[in-house]
This record gives structure tokens, sequence and C-alpha cells, in this order.
């Protein structure tokens, strides 16, 4: 069954579909390695063993009589901790929420099920989805499978590992200031943040409503597109949802990107970034030049500022969002956690419009942008994976927090609300380095486009870490 | 709060305990950088306002 736990998504609907492979095999031997490799790489903190099976039954039953419903049907995907999903523990990564069973699930859980995916379990996450790092102390910090002194990158980070580990075929996770794309780029696995209400939230705890989104994490681009395909699409149950039609986004997956125009914003993105880390991205531009982009230099005004937007709007909004669990759980909070909460009570009301007003002239700025390009390529993350124990990030003469470093260069995606898909480019020292793609709203499929072109052009994908 | 001063801890304390909190002292002193880091980023994003600027305070990216 070894064959089974890296194949792709795709790969494994055309056996389902195809009736040489049976959703309860594919399940059983999906548990069966969770089992064997969870209790050292923490990537879940609940396995769903019972319904995932019961689930896999009626898939096969379903296949075998004809109703077979698409590429998610009878697939094995894993759930960040802070999905709703009724009759069955949500943590949210917090000891506070230990006991919490929801009674519905979300919406996105309901698509996932109805496009005949198998849940196959919860995975760890930074508590509350506060903190880019992905340590946890109260479930264990997933460990990061290619090299287990460093950080797996958060908040999504069991959603990381367990696909970067062949423990399910896909996974979701949130991102609120990068929390899909640091894991990813962490892990060496592909995560895509859709575009802001493309994907409902409802059911899904919160972390600063008007930044929150939910996202695919794959192997690869073409599997993001597949679990896009299912999660996109209006719900009237969430207020950020909007009203826009979702194509079809692996329509366009073969297009290549002769004619697109990538814009590298080196003066704003490449600023204080490795330069081991740059050589990969610059090689990557070169691959996609080579493969007919027309690449060129832009420059994004007030994107420095977008940090500082973010900052006051996160924290604004977690802060108020997490009062009544303070007031009542104070000590049951992790201490970096509850540390990074704190401050955002001192923001006042005027401060917190006035950075949703400049929110809107950094969109302004960035639609602006897009008027001379069609995507924008920057590295996914200034470093590859910090250790554990590092608290800090040095880069040439800048030393910053490593929670800042960490979503640098990510909040400008939540701040405008853009799509962005972090890809696999390139190792550094061993460990992954991600390339993130940027695109206009609702342009998905353009930025799903060029990963495509770039992933298939590449091996950078198909690397697996030795994890036993 | 009024965000163009620097907090003293007998402020935050105040703030603290009027919203039903109570931090230590020693998380209030850890606290002080971060509030501070607020407050600058407040002065940085209203420098970029003017009373023309776009009002929106509502995310709307399409429809």
């Amino acid at each position: 069954m070894a064959d089974l736990h890296y194949q792709s998504i795709a790969q494994l609907a055309a056996r389902l579909k195809a009736g040489t492979l049976s959703p309860v095999e594919l399940t059983q031997a999906t548990l069966d390695r969770i089992d064997a490799l969870n209790p050292s790489l923490h990537a879940y903190i609940t396995p769903m063993h019972e319904a995932a099976l019961a689930a896999a039954r009626a898939a096969e039953a379903a296949i075998r009589a004809g109703d077979y419903l698409g590429p998610l049907h009878g697939i094995p995907i894993a759930l960040k901790d802070l999905v709703y999903t009724a009759g069955v523990a949500t943590t949210g990564g917090s000891a506070i929420m230990r006991e919490f069973t929801p009674d519905y699930d979300a919406t996105v859980v309901r698509k996932l099920q109805a496009a005949g995916a198998i849940i196959v379990g919860k995975l760890n996450m930074h508590e509350f989805a506060y903190g880019p790092t992905g340590i946890n102390g109260h479930y264990g910090t997933p460990t990061n499978p290619w090299n287990a002194e460093r950080i797996p990158g958060g908040s999504s980070s069991g959603s990381g590992v367990a696909v970067a580990t062949g423990l399910c075929a896909g996974a979701l996770g949130s991102d609120t200031g990068g929390s899909i794309r640091i894991p990813a780029a962490c892990c060496g696995i592909v995560g895509l943040k859709p575009t802001y209400g493309r994907v409902s939230r409802y059911g899904v705890l919160a972390l600063a409503w008007s930044l929150d989104h939910v996202g695919p994490m794959t192997r690869t681009v073409e599997d993001a597109a597949i679990m896009l395909n299912a999660l996109a699409g209006v719900d009237a149950k969430d207020p950020g949802s909007a009203l826009e039609d979702a194509p079809d986004f692996t329509a366009g997956l073969q297009d290549g990107v002769r004619g697109l125009r990538i814009g590298v914003p080196r003066d704003d993105f490449f600023a204080n970034v490795d330069p081991a880390v740059i050589e990969r991205v610059e090689a990557a531009v070169g691959a996609l030049s080579g493969l007919g982009a027309q690449v060129r230099e832009v420059s994004l005004p007030l994107v420095r500022e977008a940090s500082a937007i973010s900052g006051l709007v996160l924290s604004a909004e977690a802060a108020t969002y997490h009062l009544p669990l303070l007031r009542q759980h104070w000590d049951a909070y992790g201490h970096d956690v509850r540390t990074r909460l704190l401050p955002g009570f001192t923001i006042s009301a005027d401060s917190y419009l006035n950075a949703q007003r400049a929110r809107q002239l950094f969109i302004n700025k960035m639609r602006a942008a897009f008027d001379e390009v069609d995507l924008l390529l920057y590295p996914s993350e200034p470093v590859v994976a910090p250790k554990v124990e590092d608290r800090t990030v040095t880069v040439g003469a800048l030393t910053e927090p490593t929670t800042a470093a960490m979503t640098r260069l990510n909040r400008p995606g939540n701040v405008s609300g853009f799509p962005a898909i972090s890809v696999p480019c390139g190792f550094v020292n061993g460990l992954p380095v991600g390339l993130q793609l940027m695109g206009r709203p609702w342009e998905e499929a353009t930025v799903l486009q060029a990963a495509q072109a770039y992933e298939q052009a590449t091996e950078w994908h198909a690397q697996r870490p030795a994890v036993s | 709060m009024e965000d163009t001063e620097p907090m003293t801890l007998g402020a935050l304390r105040e703030h603290f305990t009027r919203l039903g909190l109570n931090p230590s002292d020693d998380e209030l002193q850890a606290m002080l950088q971060a509030v501070e880091g607020l407050a600058q980023a407040a002065r940085q994003v209203e420098a970029l306002l003017t009373p023309e600027a776009e009002p929106g305070t509502t995310l709307r990216l399409g429809e």
C-alpha cells in the first residue's frame, strides 16, 4: 500500500473511478499510516477512524452502483481543527476547547462530503490559529518532516505536516496572516489562499473576521484546484461570502504561461530575504520566463504599510473575539497566544477604523498594480523554517521576531484579500523554499494556471521527506 | 485608549481591569513594547489618510 500515500488526488481519483482501488482500501491505508506515524509527527489531534471507514464504505457502494461524484469521491481529506464537525471534537488547538463538540458541520465540511470526500480526522494547529510557527504546548508541536529541529510553520501546522508526509491526500487550512502559505512553504507543499469571500467560513473558528480565509493544502497544484472546485461558492451563512460565480478551476490548468505578465516586486518583497532563498525564487522567475511568461519589475506602493494595517486589524479583531474566553479561561491559554492577544485591547476605535480605511487605499493601489500585470511573484518566506527555539530571525542587518518574519510577505494577501498560492521551488540546506504567486481578485484560475506550469516544469513538488 | 501617547503600566492596568482581565505585572511590562508598536502602526496608518481619502471600511472585491 506504500504507493498510495504520496499519490495525488488526481491520480487516486482515476484509480477509484476505474474501480482498481477501493475507497475502503485507501482509507484504511491512510488510517494505518496515521496510527504508525502520528505519535512522532503530532499532525492529528483527532483521527476519525470509525466515521472515515463508514464514509468509505458508503463511497465504495456508491461508486460500484455507478454514482461516481467526481475527483474527491473516496479521497481521504483532513481538516484543521478549527473547522466544526458535528459530533467530533473541535479544539482550535486549545486546551480550553478540548471537550467542545459542535452539533453541526461547517459549510466546507458539508461541501467536501457532498463531493464524496472521506474526512479522516482533525489536524493540529497553532492555538486558536494565532501564530505562524505551529508550536503547540497543548497537543505537541507537529514535526517538520524535513528537519525535526525546525518549525512546521503555522498556524495550519498539522495540515502542512499531514499532507507532506502522506497522512492524507489533501487538507483544509485557514489563513489570516499567512497561515496556509507559511506551513505550505515550510513543509514543501502547495497552499492556496483563495480570494476573500470565495470559500465560506461558516462553522470555522474565527481569528479576525475581515482577514480570515479558508483554503486547500495539497501536494500538487491540480489537487488544490480540485479541492477549490468543491469548496468555492456563495454561502448566506457567512456574511463575508461573495456572490461571485465559481468557475471550474481545473479547466485552464494546462494553458501555460505564454503571454501572461508576471510582476516581480523586488524592491518591496525581496528586501531582507535570505540570498539563498532569493536564488531559488530567481531561478523560478527564469523558469517561468523560459516558459513564455512576460516578466517585469514592478513597484507596489503602500506594501510596507500593509503590515501596519494588518497588525491593527488583526490584533483588534482577535482581541474582541477572545474577550469572553479570556475572562473565563485566562490560565488555560498558552502564554504566547495570550501575550499576543492582550495588546489588541489597547487599539482605539478610530485606529481600527483608520486601518480599515487605509486598507481600502492599499487595495486600490494593488488593483492599479494589476493593470500592468496578471500576477505577482515573490518568496513565500524570507527564510527557510527557523529552529523551534528561535525567537528571532536575522537576515543581513535585520533582526526581527520570528512571528514578524514569517508573516511579513504574506500579510499583503490578507489585507488585500487577493488570491495567493505557495508552491515548492527548491531547497536550502535541506529545507523547502516556497514561491508565492498572487493574482487579481476572483482570478484563482490564473494563479493556479501559472503555478501548474511552473510545477510541471520542475520536480520540487515530487520530493518527499524521509519519515518512518 | 489614546494611541498617540506612550502607555504607562498604571494606565494599562486600569484599562484591563475595566475589561475584566487581570494580567500580572510581568505580563503588563512585557506588553509595553507591543502596545507601543501598535501605537506606531496607528500613527503610520493615520498619516496615509486625508479627509478626501477612500472612506470605505468594508472589504468588497467584486459583485
